[in-house]
């Protein structure tokens, strides 16, 4: 029998993508509370926060094998830092999408999604 | 196929009345772990009835299923694939639609229906399975990637420490 349990993922690419706090008005949902430090973004805001997950996620691919093979130590320690703080950075994002209404977020995991194809798709036809 | 419309896709089931929720990286996603799935998983409610509309959509949808040289097309070759239990990923215009059943470790409907959250999307009512469940479903596939997804919960969701 299999085991496998669905949600094959796309590579993550939200891991170092920063959110400037969004502005907009707050609704009410699950695990929401008026007051809280983020705000679910609108349509729009949520696009854009797509957006950067997106470059975020292509600047990780483009780079990735280049910054694994820094060789000196300083840069190896350097590079330790920056995951370190980008590891941070990603966790902050986590929790504070975690408290959004959760419409939201499914939205936006769509939309990530959809983006991604559209990149992957444009990418084939580029070559 | 293009790129998919996953939230169209919700939304035909639920207009069609088909009972199901929503798990995989669609609910993890739901739950604030946002990063990009391949398809829509979905657990159906068991009844004959429902799983053949649920094939009637897919069907509707362009859907088709490919079993080793086999490719299922029409409403009811897929209405008896998913009537037998089996789980059947069918690739519809508006992206794959994964529909889970008969897997160790996925819980059944009814304890996933019971306990899942209704979110409304697009005028329609979709039930995303319930937090708890969803990391019981994680661990017990216990993938690299569900580990990577079950601690990406307890980051996005501190408050409810995994049981």
């Amino acid at each position: 029998m299999q085991t496998a349990v669905g949600g094959s993922p796309l590579p993550p690419v939200a891991a170092l993508a920063d959110r400037s706090a969004p502005s907009g008005t707050q609704a009410a949902g699950p695990g929401w509370e008026p007051g809280s430090h983020v705000v679910p973004p609108s349509p729009c805001q949520a696009d854009a926060a797509a957006d950067r997950r997106l470059h975020a996620g292509l600047l990780l691919s483009f780079c990735g094998d280049g910054l694994g093979s820094v060789g000196s130590m300083a840069e190896q320690s350097k590079q330790q830092s920056y995951d370190s703080e980008g590891e941070r950075v990603r966790r902050l994002r986590l929790r504070a999408d975690g408290q959004r209404p959760l419409v939201v977020n499914l939205k936006e995991t769509i939309s990530l999604t959809r983006k991604l194809f559209e990149l992957r798709d444009s990418a084939r036809r580029a070559r | 196929m293009s790129a998919p419309s996953f939230d169209q896709l919700l939304v035909r089931l639920v207009q069609a009345d088909v009972r199901f929720v929503v798990i995989g990286g669609l609910a993890l996603g739901s739950w604030g772990v946002v990063r990009g799935t391949k398809d829509c998983d979905i657990v159906p409610g068991p009844a004959p009835e429902n799983l053949d509309m649920l094939a009637h959509v897919a069907a509707e949808l362009g859907g088709h299923v490919q079993l080793g040289e086999s490719l299922l097309g029409s409403e009811r070759s897929i209405a008896a694939l998913l009537r037998s239990g089996e789980r059947a990923l069918i690739a519809t215009q508006l992206g794959d639609l994964d529909v889970v059943q008969g897997l160790e470790g996925v819980l059944p409907y009814a304890e996933l229906r019971a306990k899942a959250i209704d979110v409304e999307m697009a005028d329609v009512t979709i039930a995303i399975c319930a937090l708890e469940h969803l990391r019981t479903m994680k661990r017990a596939a216990g993938r690299p990637r569900d580990l990577v997804d079950l601690d990406d919960l307890d980051a996005a969701q501190p408050g409810q420490s995994r049981s």
